[in-house]
C-alpha cells in the first residue's frame, strides 16, 4: 500500500489471520461492523472470525472497486460481471462473506448470479449443478410432484 | 495485505473453524446457523465465548474424525442451507415458475418458495405450447389459484400482466383475497378486451403504497376516500368520473408520483395532492388545473388533441399559461409535449409569468414555430425561468405555415440574459425564420453556453441553416454548435 497516510484505515483480520489494511472510505460498504471503527476504534483489528483470507481479499476488492467514484457504469458493470466469474464454491463463499458483512450491492449480485444459474433447467440439472441430494421420502415426492404438475404442467415437473 | 501473521494482536482471533462453511454438514437442517442480520452482532462478539462449545469448533475435527457422506471430496451442497433470507433473495430473481419449481429438488426446499412476497404473473409465467388462447388463460388462472393457495407468507407484491388474460371474475376472486393482506404494490394490466371493472374490495387495500392499473374501470363506493398509504398510483387507458377522481387523489394524502394516460370519463382534470413530486399525463383534456401542488418538482404533459384554441380559455381573461403555473412554486423540471404548448398559449400570453419559477432548471418544448402564440409562449416560459440550465426543443409541425402570423415579432426577442443556460438541444426543426430568430435569441443571451446541438427534419436545405446559425452572435465563447444529421424515423 502506498501513501496512505492521509487516509483513515481500518485492519480487518480474516480467520486464518491474514490482516488487511482498508481505507475506511472502502471499509464502510462493510454495514455489520461500522460501528466498530466508527466508535473511535479506528487503528484495532477487528476480527472477522468467519471470512477466509481469500474469500475477505476479494470481498475488498469488490468494495473498493464500489467505493471509486471515478469508475464509470459501464466499468462497474463489466467488472461485476467479471468478478461473479468464479468457481461455485468461492461464489456461497462470497455470499456468505457479504450477508455476514451486511453488504448489500455484493449480496444482491451474487445472489442474482446464482438465480441465473437455476433459470430454465430442470430439477435435474439444478440438483448436480450444487450437488443437492434428493432426499425426498416417497410420499414427500409425490406431493411434490403432484403439487408442482398441478402448477406448472409443464416437461420439467417429472425430473 | 499488510502482513501475514497468525494471532497475536491482542484482539481475540478464532483461528481454524471455517465458520464460513458452518451450516453445509452433517449437522442437519435444524441447527443451521441464522445469519440474519439481528444475529450478526451477537455471535460477533461473543463468538470467543462460544467457541469451545458452538459449532464453530467443530468443522475441521468433524471432518477429520468423522467424514460424513456430505464431505467427501469437495461435493458438498453449498446452497440449500443459506440463510433463509438469501434463499429468499434468490428465488425472488427468479421468474415464478422457476421459483416454484425449485419445491421439487428435495425435501429442504419443498417450502423455500412459499413465503416469497413478491408473486409476479407475467406472459413467461404460463410457458405451454399451444396456440390455444382459451386454454392458456384457463392455464394461467389455475397457476394463480394454486399459488396463492399454497403461498403461506405475506404477500407484499401482486403483479399481472399477462396478454391473454381478459378482465374476468378470478381476477375479482383474486382482489377479493389480497384485499385482506399486506398487499403494498399491486399491479393489474389487462392487456385486452373491454376496461375490466374492479371490484368493491379494490378499494379496501389498506397497505397500498404503488398503484398501477391499465384498462380497468373505476367506479369507487361512495364512502371510499383514497389509500391512506399510497405514494405512487399509476392509471393507464382508464374510465372513471371526475368526482371519484378528485376524491381518490385528494384522498391519497402521501401520494407522491401520479402518472395518467389515457383517460376517459371527464375532460376537466383538477389536481389536488399537497405531497406530490411527480406528475406525468398524457391523453385528451380540455383543461389541466393545479390545486394545493406546492410540492410538485417533475412535470410532463402531453395533450393528444388539438382543440381550438376558443375552448381552452380555462379561467376567466388572466389565459391558461398564468393559472397553470400559478400553483407550481417548485416546478424543476417541465416537459410539455404533443399539443400542450397550444393549450398554455390561449387566452393570452404574458411576457413574463407574474412569478418566475425560480428553481426551473430543464425544459422541453414541442412547438409548432409557425404558430405566433407558441412562440410566444416559449418566450414566456424561457423568460421566466432564470435558472434554466437545460433546454429542449421539438419542432411539430402541422405542415402549413400560419399566414402572416409571424412577420415583425423582433419586439419579442429582447434581450435577455439567461444566466444559467448551458444545454440547448433542438430537433426537426425545416430552417424557417422563426426558427433562426428563436436559435439567435438563445445564442445572443447565454453567456454560459456550452453546447447546442441542432438536428434538422430533413437534409434539404440544410447548408442554408447550417450558414445561417454560423452568422447567429453568441454571447458564450465557450458555446459549441453541433449541427446533426436528420431526424431518423
Amino acid at each position: 500500500m502506498s501513501s496512505t497516510e492521509a487516509k483513515k484505515m481500518v485492519v480487518l483480520k480474516s480467520f486464518d489471520g491474514v490482516t488487511f489494511e482498508v481505507e475506511e472510505s472502502v471499509a464502510v460498504q462493510f454495514e455489520s461492523i461500522r460501528h466498530m471503527f466508527e466508535d473511535n476504534l479506528a487503528g484495532s483489528v477487528i476480527p472477522l472470525s468467519n471470512i477466509k483470507s481469500e474469500i475477505l481479499s476479494k470481498v475488498i476488492d469488490y468494495c473498493k472497486r464500489h467505493a471509486d467514484d471515478t469508475t464509470d457504469e459501464e466499468d462497474l458493470k463489466a467488472f461485476d460481471a467479471d468478478f461473479v466469474k468464479v468457481e461455485h464454491g468461492t461464489l456461497f463463499d462470497i455470499i456468505r462473506a457479504a450477508n455476514y458483512l451486511n453488504i448489500k450491492s455484493l449480496l444482491d449480485l451474487t445472489c442474482q448470479t446464482v438465480a441465473d444459474m437455476i433459470k430454465g433447467k430442470t430439477p435435474a440439472e439444478i440438483r448436480e449443478l450444487f450437488n443437492i441430494s434428493d432426499e425426498f421420502t416417497p410420499e414427500e415426492e409425490e406431493e411434490a410432484s403432484i403439487i408442482t404438475r398441478f402448477i406448472y404442467m409443464d416437461r420439467y415437473a417429472d425430473c | 495485505m499488510v502482513d501475514g501473521s497468525g494471532s497475536g494482536s491482542g484482539v481475540p482471533v478464532v483461528v481454524g473453524p471455517d465458520a464460513a462453511e458452518v451450516g453445509e454438514g452433517s449437522a442437519g437442517a435444524n441447527a443451521s446457523v441464522n445469519e440474519g442480520q439481528a444475529q450478526h452482532n451477537v455471535y460477533f462478539l461473543s463468538l470467543t465465548v462460544f467457541h469451545p462449545l458452538g459449532r464453530w469448533s467443530s468443522f475441521k475435527e468433524a471432518k477429520r474424525a468423522t467424514p460424513g457422506p456430505s464431505y467427501v471430496g469437495m461435493e458438498v451442497d453449498k446452497i440449500s442451507n443459506l440463510p433463509e433470507h438469501i434463499i429468499d433473495n434468490i428465488l425472488s430473481s427468479l421468474p415464478l415458475r422457476d421459483a416454484v419449481r425449485t419445491s421439487v429438488l428435495s425435501s429442504k426446499w419443498r417450502f423455500k418458495w412459499v413465503t416469497l412476497p413478491h408473486l409476479v404473473f407475467e406472459n413467461q409465467s404460463v410457458l405451454i405450447s399451444t396456440q390455444d388462447k382459451t386454454l392458456v388463460k384457463n392455464k394461467l388462472v389455475s397457476i394463480i389459484d394454486h399459488v396463492l393457495l399454497l403461498h403461506t407468507g405475506q404477500i407484499h407484491s401482486f403483479k399481472l400482466s399477462h396478454r391473454d388474460l381478459q378482465g374476468v371474475s378470478d381476477v375479482d376472486r383474486w382482489i377479493l383475497f389480497l384485499s385482506r393482506g399486506f398487499v403494498k404494490e399491486f399491479i393489474l394490466e389487462i392487456w385486452k378486451g373491454h376496461r375490466y371493472k374492479l371490484p368493491s374490495s379494490m378499494y379496501s387495500f389498506q397497505k397500498l403504497i404503488n398503484l398501477k392499473l391499465f384498462n380497468c374501470l373505476l367506479k369507487p363506493p361512495s364512502t371510499f376516500n383514497g389509500f391512506k398509504s399510497l405514494k405512487s398510483l399509476d392509471l393507464q387507458l382508464i374510465t372513471m368520473d371526475q368526482g371519484a377522481f378528485e376524491v381518490m387523489v385528494s384522498g391519497c394524502r402521501f401520494l407522491e408520483r401520479l402518472t395518467l394516460m389515457n383517460f376517459d370519463g371527464f375532460t376537466h382534470l383538477k389536481i389536488h395532492a399537497p405531497n406530490l413530486l411527480f406528475f406525468d399525463v398524457g391523453g385528451v383534456f380540455e383543461e389541466v388545473g393545479f390545486q394545493d401542488t406546492i410540492n410538485l418538482a417533475i412535470v410532463s404533459i402531453s395533450l393528444v388533441a388539438n382543440t381550438g384554441s376558443d375552448q381552452n380559455v380555462a379561467f376567466g381573461s388572466t389565459g391558461n399559461l398564468i393559472n397553470f403555473f400559478a400553483n407550481l412554486p417548485r416546478i424543476q423540471r417541465l416537459k410539455v409535449q404533443n399539443f400542450f404548448l397550444k393549450y398554455l398559449a390561449a387566452g393570452g400570453v404574458p411576457v413574463k409569468l407574474p412569478t418566475p419559477c425560480m428553481v426551473l432548471t430543464y425544459l422541453s418544448i414541442r412547438i409548432e414555430f409557425n404558430d405566433l402564440e407558441e412562440n410566444l409562449a416559449a418566450l414566456c416560459l424561457v423568460r421566466s425561468c432564470p435558472n434554466l440550465q437545460e433546454l429542449e426543443l421539438f419542432a411539430r409541425s402541422e405542415g402549413h405555415a400560419t399566414m402572416g402570423s409571424v412577420s415583425n415579432n423582433v419586439e419579442n426577442y429582447q434581450r435577455l440574459p439567461l444566466n444559467q443556460l448551458r444545454l440547448v438541444k433542438i430537433v426537426g426543426i425545416s430552417g424557417i425564420k422563426q426558427e433562426l430568430s428563436f436559435i439567435n435569441f438563445l445564442l445572443a443571451n447565454s453567456p454560459v453556453l456550452e453546447r447546442m446541438s441542432v438536428q434538422p427534419a430533413s437534409t434539404d436545405g440544410g447548408m442554408v441553416m447550417a450558414k445561417e446559425m454560423l452568422r447567429c452572435r453568441r454571447a458564450s465563447s465557450q458555446a459549441e454548435i453541433i449541427y446533426l444529421d436528420r431526424v431518423q424515423d
